[in-house]
């Protein structure tokens, strides 16, 4: 809360005592609270607190706000929203908008065709999770969908999808466009295109240099023209966009550390790119559109793959990858040792280890090829190849002045050895000056690019906070390998649970994929039909499928909101992940009873339950071995994760019952507890009611302390209890400050609050027993409006300050 | 050891038996270069009119083995009596210890440590090390001091000599391509700093060659590249665009964007490739990407001549027009690639000259000057001093009178 403004008010929820308890508090998806107009939709509230502040008119009902944070360039061409409609179910979430006007010009698949690899980005506005709130439509209605006048056009919301293939399996990919109708705009979007499907017409952005080559085949197979966006271009604009849209997009990686780095947008420029595909460009990016291409070399990915392919008959390029982390190449490499003896050439800096001549010990050898382990070898050319291109990488840096190096391209693929090689050339040679940073989307940046240039799906608006990154949590992961298949299906994924559960830890090979076109990247978007292929995937690039949330607002009140960092706990910390580790698994029992229990306790609830419980543990037990895995761990994420998981295996809220029952009973006392603190004197009052904030937060019933404390009596003895033990000073005490704003010093009257906004995030005793005594009393002091604001952790938790909680 | 025995000394003051050798030991090859006295030394004229007194006529020598088989080397050695002259000098260095184990000689290269106990043992003699970075400069010096006509730029298939005005010699970027590659700056007499370097060198395309091809030496390997086509291998510009340029950033549809990225996208092995195809794209990797890491370097300092030395070239052509042709490009024609002809003799040169460094080298440079013909081949483009057989022992190249 140190991140916020200095304002009392805003401080209130700010005490964080409740942070030890905070664990389940932050699951609390939804308060069975049916207080209509308290709960509010978080981005009209924003809107609204903005608008007032410079002298609106608030009104109690949300009627649609009239400006919004983000910014629609004008400029840009618009969609023909005339006679938009939310198309099918208004119940779901971010629902599909039908634009029966708009020209299919709106293509949602970019392809990038690489010399070695085929890189896919598209994007579809399907929905999977249909939800039963029952106020989603007054909330839709609110947001004014079909009202113009809020943003120039709105941004459909949907889902960014990551898919990759290797080009000489051309076909594959070609069948995977076709199964999924992505070259007419996607199957999700069924009506719309229909009239317009194998025309001919439709025209897919394409780069790469295979845009030109297969350009007749795309034509001749799905009926498409591939409109060429120029390489350079595409991975620049690719770029640009991941490390401004995306947080924790780049991270060092040093000696098998990786660290998250948070990008300053406006200190971005310039910075060199190396992108490794078959070859490597360099290039010097200056700005948005602004760069130039300064450098390359042609050892890169394609060497390495074509070298070891000859040297050690591996059959991929992945194959080879991981024969390297198993190979010494000692056996191989002349190292500085082997020509001055096993000493060291201090004098220039040269330790024994240091490899003077790559593949130079084979030359004394009387070997040959067959007698050298292919490990060896993949890891010479591994370490070779990354080195070389680290050190022509620092040397153009340094050139431009450059201290930036941001690696991309599918070389790479989140290799830990790869990646430590190129960031010890450049520290090495740089000595320490220059940073190599990576990303995770690295192979994606052309395919990202050419997306982008479409010119009407407005993403290059996109604000950090509006993507959201979610990662498959159905297919379980032990010891930072897959050990299960992507599956969509709900029932698939059961079944393979139950026999992962059977078999225990037995499954250690990898399970049959898809056929091996696909490998499954983030969204496991791979054909339902399995092939023989197996497959091992330790060079699995961990990219999650970004879910595009237009609605989603950063809480303009924050004050640094760029650096503002969601997450309180840092689980980069080796012992603090051990500790929520625990946590975590010794919690999970009793969580998925609850979940069951929500769900009736049904047969196939327990089922489900059981998928979950051993889906979750694995991810856990991963994240242990590879904290990394799905980007910057934070509790708050592993939280989410936690959350994914479970809705995943379709349980909504595994807290509902136990929230239904107890925002009963505090609504049963409420009135008694309002008599109580009518009698008191102004200040006790006040302090009173700050304690009972701080009281009601612990009720958390996922804490086990408050199940024994619940058990031991009704819930206003406990609060009472609960309120008497809050003795100041609290940890964050603000009180002093806060009682003077609201009940001024000596003769100086107080002018009263205009606004205040209540955050909240749980239910029961939590908010009606705590919050609602405190906005009551906000409001008798002339406070013209109170507005709870529901803190759901349905998205990571600065998303949460901003919006779209499922519940409203 | 009684040979050592058979030099006739002439006295201290004056040793014109001088037979001294100094010794680079490499990764890969082992670098001898060893002066003997010239025959008709007593009839110089040179020798009165210029007046020195302890000059001496005679000729450098240079000669090669392969590391992997130093005993050659030091059969070689043994068997000219090389260390003749050690035992001499031994004399006006240590006179009060005249005994055979205080004898040594000057030894530069890794392997000057590694290898100090086996010629104790061989030869009874000692290896006296010398910094390698040292040797490699203070040779390069001499050469481009002492010798005309020693460096030359090739480009095109066009070797063109160049003079080199001693006084503009500083600085300059000097690449050392052995088994590894160091980059050393040069800025005057013993003032130099290792700045860079790289281990894709001549071992990575030996040893990476052996294992694809199965040749049996460095040179036939080398050969082999010369009647190869690497574009069977190489992932060339116009592979990927479907045989355009891609112009905007100023390729060509030749212009290898990813060497072996062709063997990625056939089925075929190892087996199914010519020799000569896959000599020849290691080749043009490596040389292109020394070529690159040295322009960048001489850029960064801001040199414009870039040496390049070591055994890797062997006055290649194609060698030295792929390194030629990346510093042309890289630099847009700004920097400049040189050879030198004595490219493999750097260190051992350097080494040679360690023994008496003041008086010594002055006189050569003085009087090597005076016979370009004789030193230099003269301006033959087609000769190549080093191309012979690697294990041709006595390959002399230069004469150096020394009055």
């Amino acid at each position: 809360m140190a991140s916020l403004k200095e304002d009392p008010i805003l401080e209130i929820d700010g005490i964080k005592i409740k942070e030890e308890f905070e664990i389940d508090k932050l699951r609390e998806d939804c308060p069975a609270l049916e207080t209509e107009g308290t709960v509010i939709k978080g981005e009209s509230s924003i809107d609204k607190v903005r608008e007032e502040g410079s002298g609106g008119q608030g009104e109690r009902d949300m009627v649609p706000p009239t400006s919004n944070s983000i910014h629609r360039s004008g400029s840009r061409p618009q969609l023909d929203l005339s006679k938009a409609a939310i198309e099918g179910n208004f119940e779901e979430r971010d629902p599909t908008i039908l634009l029966p006007n708009q020209s299919d010009d709106i293509s949602h698949l970019a392809l990038d065709i690489g010399g070695s690899l085929i890189k896919l980005v598209y994007f579809s506005r399907h929905q999977d999770r249909p939800t039963n709130d029952k106020r989603k439509k007054t909330v839709k209605e609110r947001l004014g969908i079909s009202n113009g006048n809020r943003r120039s056009y709105p941004i459909l919301g949907g889902r960014l999808h990551f898919v990759k293939f290797e080009t000489s399996k051309i076909n594959e990919c070609l069948d995977f466009i076709s199964s999924k109708q992505l070259h007419r705009g996607g199957v999700d979007s069924h009506s719309w295109h229909s009239d317009i499907s194998s025309n001919g017409n439709a025209v897919i952005k394409a780069t790469g240099g295979g845009a030109y080559k297969y350009a007749d085949l795309f034509k001749e197979r799905l009926g498409v023209s591939l409109d060429k966006e120029d390489e350079m271009d595409c991975l620049v604009a690719g770029a640009n966009f991941l490390l401004k849209a995306i947080r924790h997009e780049a991270f060092t990686h040093m000696e098998g550390q990786k660290e998250f780095v948070q990008i300053d947008q406006n200190d971005l420029f310039p910075y060199l790119l190396v992108n490794i595909g078959s070859g490597v460009s360099m290039i010097k990016v200056d700005g948005d559109g602004k760069f130039e291409r300064v450098s390359g070399t042609n050892v890169g990915g394609g060497t390495y793959w074509g070298l070891g392919r000859l040297l050690t008959k591996c059959k991929s390029f992945d194959e080879l990858l991981e024969l390297s982390q198993k190979g010494d190449n000692r056996t191989i490499d002349m190292l500085v040792g082997d020509i001055y003896g096993g000493m060291d050439y201090n004098k220039i800096g040269l330790s024994a280890s240091t490899i003077a001549s790559s593949f130079g010990k084979t030359i004394s050898e009387k070997k040959e090829l067959t007698g050298y382990r292919p490990e060896d070898i993949s890891l010479s050319l591994l370490r070779m190849i990354s080195y070389n291109i680290g050190q022509i990488s620092y040397l153009n840096a340094l050139r431009f002045g450059l201290k930036r190096i941001f690696f991309g391209g599918f070389f790479i693929r989140g290799h830990a050895y790869t990646m430590d090689t190129i960031s010890f050339a450049v520290q090495f040679w740089s000595k320490g000056e220059a940073q190599a940073m990576f990303l995770r989307h690295e192979g994606f940046l052309g395919a990202l690019g050419a997306f982008m240039s479409y010119e009407k799906h407005g993403l290059d608006d996109l604000m950090v906070h509006q993507l959201v990154e979610r990662f498959p949590m159905g297919a379980p992961y032990t010891g930072g390998k897959i050990h299960g298949p992507p599956l969509g299906d709900l029932n698939e994924k059961i079944s393979w649970m139950e026999k992962f559960v059977q078999k225990g830890t037995e499954i250690t090979a990898p399970v049959p994929m898809a056929p091996s076109g696909t490998t499954g990247l983030g969204g496991f978007e791979v054909p339902s039909s399995k092939g023989g292929t197996l497959r091992s995937d330790a060079s699995a690039l961990n990219v999650g499928v970004l879910h595009l949330v237009p609605t989603l607002e950063v809480f303009p009140q924050l004050a640094d909101p760029k650096m503002y960092e969601p997450n309180t706990i840092d689980l980069a910390n080796h012992s603090e992940l051990e500790y929520w580790f625990t946590v975590l698994s010794e919690h999970l029992p009793d969580l998925v009873d609850k979940a069951v229990a929500s769900e009736g306790g049904t047969d196939d609830s327990k089922r489900r339950g059981d998928a979950f419980a051993r889906a979750f543990s694995a991810h856990l037990a991963r994240l242990m071995e590879e904290p990394a895995a799905y980007g910057k761990l934070g509790l708050a994420n592993l939280l989410e994760l936690r959350e994914e998981c479970l809705r995943e295996f379709q349980f909504v809220d595994a807290y509902r019952s136990i929230k239904q029952r107890e925002n009963e009973a505090s609504l049963a006392v409420l009135s008694d507890l309002l008599v109580e603190l009518d009698s008191m004197t102004e200040e006790t009052r006040l302090l009173t009611l700050i304690e009972g904030v701080l009281a009601a937060n612990i009720f958390d019933w996922g804490s086990r302390a408050c199940v024994e404390l619940y058990h031991k009596g009704t819930i206003i003895e406990i609060y009472r209890m609960s309120r008497n033990k809050m003795q100041r000073p609290w940890r964050v005490d603000d009180f002093d400050a806060f009682k003077e704003r609201m009940l001024g010093s000596g003769d100086k009257k107080p002018r009263p609050h205009k606004r205040a906004l209540l955050f909240v995030d749980n239910s029961g005793a939590d908010v009606i027993l705590g919050m609602l005594p405190l906005a009551r009393e906000l409001l008798r002091r002339g406070t013209e409006e109170s507005l709870p604001f529901h803190v759901a952790s349905e998205r990571r938790i600065l998303n949460n300050l901003c919006t779209n909680p499922p519940f409203c | 050891m009684d040979h050592l025995r058979e030099i006739e000394t002439d006295g201290i003051s004056n040793p014109r038996e001088i037979s001294r050798l100094a010794i680079d030991i490499g990764g890969s090859l082992i670098k001898l270069v060893y002066f003997s006295r010239d025959s008709s030394d007593h009839e110089d004229p040179l020798n009165d009119s210029v007046g020195v007194s302890n000059g001496v006529n005679g000729r450098l020598h240079f000669a090669k083995f392969e590391t992997t088989k130093i005993n050659d080397c030091l059969k070689f050695i043994s068997a000219n009596k090389l260390l003749l002259g050690v035992k001499v000098n031994s004399g006006f260095q240590h006179q009060e210890n005249p005994t055979n184990d205080r004898s040594f000689i000057k030894a530069t290269g890794g392997g000057a440590y590694k290898f100090s106990d086996l010629f104790k043992e061989k030869l009874g003699i000692s290896l006296e090390k010398e910094d390698e970075m040292d040797c490699l400069v203070t040779g390069a010096d001499f050469l481009l001091k002492a010798v005309n006509h020693e460096a030359f730029t090739y480009l095109n298939g066009q070797k063109e000599f160049v003079q080199i005005d001693h006084n503009d010699l500083y600085p300059y970027l000097l690449v050392n391509i052995g088994s590894g590659v160091s980059m050393v700056k040069v800025d005057g007499d013993g003032k130099f700093e290792r700045v860079s370097g790289t281990s894709v060198g001549g071992g990575t395309f030996w040893g990476l060659g052996k294992l694809l091809t199965k040749c049996q030496s460095f040179d036939e390997l080398l050969e082999l590249s010369h009647r190869g086509n690497n574009r069977v291998v190489d992932m060339l510009v116009g592979d990927i665009y479907g045989g355009m340029d891609y112009s905007k950033i100023g390729l060509s549809s030749t212009a290898i964007a990813s060497s072996f990225g062709r063997a990625i996208s056939n089925n075929n092995e190892l087996d199914d490739y010519k020799p000569e195809d896959v000599s020849r794209s290691l080749l043009r990797m490596i040389s292109n990407n020394i070529g690159q890491i040295s322009y960048l370097n001489a850029l960064q300092f801001g040199l414009k001549r870039i040496f390049f030395g070591g055994f890797f070239i062997r006055g290649q052509s194609y060698t030295m027009d792929t390194i030629s042709v990346a510093v042309h490009f890289w630099s847009k024609g700004e920097a400049k690639a040189m050879f030198l002809r004595h490219e493999g003799f750097l260190g051992a040169l350097g080494a040679f000259m360690s023994y008496d460094r003041h008086s010594l080298d002055d006189l050569m440079i003085n009087q090597s000057v005076q016979i370009p013909v004789d030193a230099s081949c003269g301006t033959d483009t087609n000769y190549n001093p080093l191309e012979r057989d690697l294990n041709e022992t006595e390959s002399m190249q230069c004469s150096v009178y020394q009055a």
